[in-house]
């Protein structure tokens, strides 16, 4: 059942077992966990079924770190931001999950096997084929082309699966719609999560609508999943008992905000005969009905060997060069290229040696390089509140996103190590177009992927939440979503943002009993 | 004065100039690569570029446009008979190089070559391309030729 809780009577008391604060990826996957089982499910979305521009001002914020939108990277309306995702989807790597001496703060409380089960049956609910993340072997069948292997150690293929992608809110609001054991209040925004008096527990959740109206929820168990920079603001604007705001008694809470950095024109390539960059690495390929890609990402090995964060990088086709163009020589860049290509034939082409290039037609494609890396979990790369409000009265997020000299060493790292091992495969040459300047190149931009504000951990000194996702010291508070990332990994992250919340919901399920 | 013939002269400016040598000169002429210029000013001698290797210079053009960027970062590979020997005792320290005969051979001794730098991180960047050092000294060659 759908409730606009703009029309219900003013102070509204709803009771619910569970109660889930947010419509997105997280708060549907967990309502639908519970639909049908008996357990009453009240998931309080802040705006409605549509986008509203001023709901969705409710996003804006103060950026006082790397220029950065809260309020472009994210949708306040139901299904969240899957209405505006990309669709990309990953596991997170197994190394992610480890804790590195070489990264300060990294190491999950659990280990990829424990999540292995839950990504698998993630994958139905993104709708993507099932999961040939590293399959080389099934992906030459399906595409009948050999695919490289790797020479240098460094590299490796990974693949990745697309999504329609599926926009959750649309996709499954009739399933919650007619679940009989659910209630969605829309347009109901969480204004507080009020604790009990010796914070142990959360008493209610106090919301208010844009049209003044004041509501309450009181539930047996509470899941905020607001996403990675909300999550962070809700809890600290929970001050009632706990002054720095609830769960934050150590100062962690929106602490480690993390992003993957990506940087756009930072780097093409050239290849001279196109027979030897299989399809799948250069462009999307279907199979049972859904798209997939390659993508080359470090070796773990290499990873361990130089202590390095994690990257990725996928490429396209930007431009084909014939014998026959007349050379524009207005575009350096263009001239450029094809120096490289008919410099560099006998090195990148089967038809090497003398070469006479009057016979070829092609001589060779350029493309172009996206990619992002791990970011380091720095505490000072934060959220935190602003002395600014929004139209509810109630400070706005500020942000302070910040990235290190060792995420950028990782990402140039991994840059030349693509460069080398197109080198060594004879495929083509890579140029890095964004110079060397020892610090980050602008503009670098995130993915809107927010992560680490409550991130999970066994120790309360170190983390908000616990390795089932519960909150340090508050009995039924649990978190859901990319905030609890305590490392960012490299893959986009609502794959794994639905696999942790079914993980979740299996524990919720024994809590909740 | 045609650039052959005032290369040929050069050529046996620099040494005694027997009827034999210069007849060697002038196959050499007529068969290899020639040096426009000596970009250093030590160069003893021009320089002449065994064919097998000009035939990896497939656009002496679009290679050289790459070769004089390599060389303004490294000026003191300008000598076109160093860079050669360079280039020839890096092929013969490789395995597969060991006494190519064909000039197939030898440009496939090369092409691995080229393939082994990059695969040991044997690099240099030339206004932003990351190339073999083997490689982009080649394409120095390009520069130093007509």
């Amino acid at each position: 059942m759908f409730i606009d809780a703009r029309k219900l009577a003013d102070q509204t008391r709803l009771e619910a077992d569970l109660a889930i604060v947010g419509g997105g990826a997280a708060g549907i996957t967990l309502a639908r966990a519970f639909a049908g089982s008996g357990i009453s499910v009240c998931v309080v979305e802040a705006g409605g079924l549509e986008p509203d521009p001023k709901v969705q001002s409710l996003y804006e914020g103060e950026n006082t770190g790397i220029e950065y939108s809260p309020s472009y990277t994210r949708l306040r309306f139901f299904g969240g931001s899957t209405n505006h995702w990309g669709g990309y989807c990953r596991p997170l790597d197994a190394i992610d999950f480890e804790q590195r001496d070489w990264v300060p703060f990294s190491g999950w409380p659990l280990t990829i096997d424990e999540l292995i089960a839950y990504y698998e049956a993630a994958t139905k609910i993104v709708e993507i084929a099932p999961g040939r993340f590293d399959d080389i072997d099934y992906w030459q069948q399906v595409t009948g082309e050999k695919l490289p292997e790797m020479a240098t150690g460094r590299m490796r293929l990974q693949f990745v699966h697309f999504s329609p992608p599926t926009h959750f809110g649309s996709r499954y609001r009739d399933e919650l719609k007619t679940a009989e054991n659910i209630r969605v209040l829309l347009n109901a925004n969480v204004t507080r999560i009020s604790a009990a008096d010796n914070a142990r527990g959360v008493k209610r959740l106090a919301i208010r609508t844009l049209n003044g109206l004041r509501h309450s929820v009181k539930a047996r168990c509470y899941v905020l999943a607001t996403g990675g920079l909300e999550n962070a603001r809700i809890l600290l604007l929970s001050n009632n008992v706990v002054p720095a705001g609830l769960g934050n008694q150590n100062d962690l809470v929106g602490r480690f905000f993390m992003e993957h950095p990506h940087l756009s024109g930072f780097a093409e390539m050239v290849v001279g005969d196109l027979k030897r960059l299989p399809q799948i690495l250069r462009q999307r390929v279907m199979t049972e009905g859904r798209y997939a890609k390659s993508a080359f990402n470090p070796t773990q090995k290499f990873l361990r060997r130089h202590r390095l964060l994690n990257a990725t990088f996928m490429m396209g086709v930007a431009g084909e060069y014939t014998a026959d163009q007349i050379p524009d020589p207005a575009n350096s860049k263009d001239s450029d290229r094809r120096d490289m290509l008919m410099a560099a034939r006998p090195f990148i082409s089967d038809d090497a040696g003398s070469v006479e290039l009057a016979g070829s037609k092609d001589f060779g494609v350029w493309l172009g390089i996206g990619g992002s890396c791990e970011q380091l979990p720095n505490p000072d790369s934060r959220v935190s509140l602003s002395s600014q409000q929004d139209v509810l009265g109630l400070p706005s997020i500020k942000l302070n996103w910040r990235l290190t000299e060792q995420d950028r060493l990782s990402f140039y790292t991994h840059l030349h190590s693509l460069a080398l091992e197109f080198g060594a495969l004879g495929i083509g040459r890579l140029r890095v177009t964004v110079a060397d300047q020892r610090e980050w190149p602008q503009p670098v931009r995130g993915g809107s992927h927010h992560m680490g504000t409550t991130r999970m951990g066994d120790n309360p000194l170190q983390s908000v939440v616990d390795r089932n996702c519960k909150v340090h010291g508050v009995d039924n508070l649990y978190i859901a979503g990319s905030s609890v990332f305590p490392t960012s990994g490299v893959s986009n992250p609502t794959l794994t943002i639905v696999a942790l919340t079914l993980r979740l919901a299996d524990h919720l399920r024994e809590s909740l009993r | 004065m045609i650039p052959g013939f005032r290369l040929l002269l050069r050529l046996c400016n620099t040494r005694r100039c027997t009827r034999r040598a210069f007849l060697l000169s002038a196959l050499f002429g007529l068969t290899a690569g020639r040096t426009r210029y000596s970009l250093a000013d030590d160069e003893p001698e021009p320089c002449v570029i065994p064919q097998w290797l000009q035939k990896t210079i497939p656009s002496q053009k679009s290679a050289a446009r790459l070769g004089l960027a390599y060389l303004d970062e490294h000026p003191q590979h300008r000598h076109c008979h160093r860079l050669i020997k360079h280039i020839e005792q890096t092929l013969n320290r490789q395995d597969a190089a060991v006494s190519p005969k064909s000039d197939a051979s030898r440009i496939a001794a090369l092409q691995q070559l080229v393939r082994n730098e990059y695969l040991h991180d044997e690099v240099v960047s030339v206004t932003g391309w990351i190339l073999s050092k083997t490689e982009a000294r080649l394409y120095a060659l390009a520069a130093m030729i007509e």
